[in-house]
């Protein structure tokens, strides 16, 4: 009896438990029965975690193509892929980390109105000619990926609702432009310097802004007018610092801080 | 509906196997069946018991409890804090997994939104890193594949099943 009643559990409460588990797990229980062989496919958060790096071998990402192919869901509010390093090789440094481009439709239409929250390790972000941002995104976070500083800029100008914003380690950026409209609702941002790179400049200019932490050359880092900063996390990554432009900062720029670390 | 200055409003729900329960409004209007009972009768008299046909008396106990807690949690302003969690916490622990499907069903067919989402997370983190067999007994599903579609389905995202161990 018990067992005829819970096969009752209508196809969507199925999906709603299928999304809060890893997606991976969540692909394993196609195996089930018949009735679970595409349940899957309706997961309203895809969330890889955790893929093992290896250094000398290239992680095969097409499994990541694949399930955006077959997800059918009409909306996906989170997605999530992270790569796991292990502690002695990541200190080891310069390692060059396998990217993996993220397939065109990963910009379509359907998710880019129902996204909430992007986390992405090792991804290759080139939105297509038609992208017009990520409507509902409010938490975007970048580590190791490889994008343009155009592409930085047009997700700040087209997500309008983005509140958290994080750049971690990140190839080929020259010029980082944080800055835009007034009615930008940025209130978090993250930036970390990737050591090998070559100088870099990040402007910020967000009215809404915070809380910000800026690790890096803090000659590199030009600040706007910032009135709701009340947090500032600034590491210096060199031992040559001028204190004259941290006197700069401190004075003219953050002097209305509530919180300020500065380390070198 | 009661009006300020009126006495607490009692809502009466039966359940499927005749127990009659009185509930204060604001924990039965979390409800949504109970909810749009009340806004598609409007004259509905005070004393209109409100059946129940799809639930039994100890799941919906154990959802009363929950509902109670969480409208007190939002008068007081405790709403995502960690009071909260810490009641989830407690309130899961001694639940069976045939309980937590029981309430499941009955959170469903009840339609409360909150109640479901705590529910269907607490599952899936309950059959986090468990075997196809156990998930197959949990559920109660019978495997109705031949051993080739099986193989098949297994060969199409062999990604997904890598260092998984067989049962």
């Amino acid at each position: 009896m018990e067992q005829d009643r819970i096969s009752e559990l209508p196809d969507e409460i199925l999906h709603h438990i299928l999304s809060f588990m890893a997606t991976k797990f969540a692909v394993q229980t196609s195996i089930l029965s018949t009735r679970w062989r595409h349940l899957w496919k309706f997961i309203s958060t895809i969330h890889f975690d955790s893929f093992p790096y290896h250094p000398f071998c290239s992680i095969d990402y097409s499994f990541v193509d694949g399930t955006l192919e077959q997800h059918k869901a009409p909306q996906l509010h989170e997605f999530l892929v992270s790569t796991t390093i292990r502690g002695d090789l990541y200190t080891k440094s310069p390692i060059s980390f396998p990217i993996f481009d993220l397939p065109p439709s990963f910009y379509a239409q359907h998710y880019s109105q129902s996204l909430k929250q992007i986390s992405l390790g090792c991804a290759h972000l080139n939105p297509t000619l038609s992208f017009e941002g990520f409507s509902s995104l409010k938490e975007l976070r970048l580590w190791r990926c490889k994008l343009s500083d155009e592409v930085v800029q047009e997700i700040v100008l087209k997500c309008k609702l983005l509140e958290s914003f994080t750049i971690d380690k990140c190839r080929i950026l020259k010029y980082v432009r944080i800055f835009g409209r007034s009615d930008m609702r940025l209130k978090h941002f993250t930036f970390v310097w990737r050591p090998q790179q070559s100088p870099l400049m990040v402007e910020v200019d967000a009215p809404s802004l915070v809380s910000l932490k800026f690790c890096g050359h803090l000659s590199r880092l030009c600040l706007g007018e910032l009135p709701c900063l009340a947090e500032a996390k600034l590491f210096h990554d060199s031992s040559a610092i001028d204190v004259g432009f941290v006197r700069e900062i401190l004075d003219h720029k953050l002097a209305h801080l509530q919180l300020l670390g500065v380390d070198y | 509906m009661s009006k300020l200055g009126q006495a607490k409003r009692i809502i009466f729900l039966k359940t499927a196997d005749g127990q009659l329960f009185e509930v204060d409004e604001p924990v039965a209007m979390e409800f949504e069946i109970v909810k749009s009972f009340f806004d598609e009768n409007e004259d509905a008299a005070d004393d209109t018991v409100v059946p129940l046909p799809n639930v039994s008396a100890e799941p919906l106990a154990g959802i009363i409890e929950f509902c109670k807690a969480h409208v007190e949690f939002r008068a007081n302003g405790a709403a995502g804090k960690d009071e909260v969690k810490k009641f989830n916490a407690e309130y899961i622990k001694e639940k069976s997994n045939e309980q937590l499907k029981e309430l499941i069903l009955a959170a469903n067919y009840l339609n409360i939104k909150e109640m479901l989402d705590f529910l269907t997370e607490t599952i899936a983190n309950r059959l986090k890193n468990k075997s196809v067999e156990y998930v197959r007994a949990f559920f109660g599903i019978e495997n109705d594949f031949t051993p080739q579609e099986e193989e098949a389905v297994r060969k199409e995202y062999e990604w997904a099943f890598e260092g998984v161990d067989e049962d």
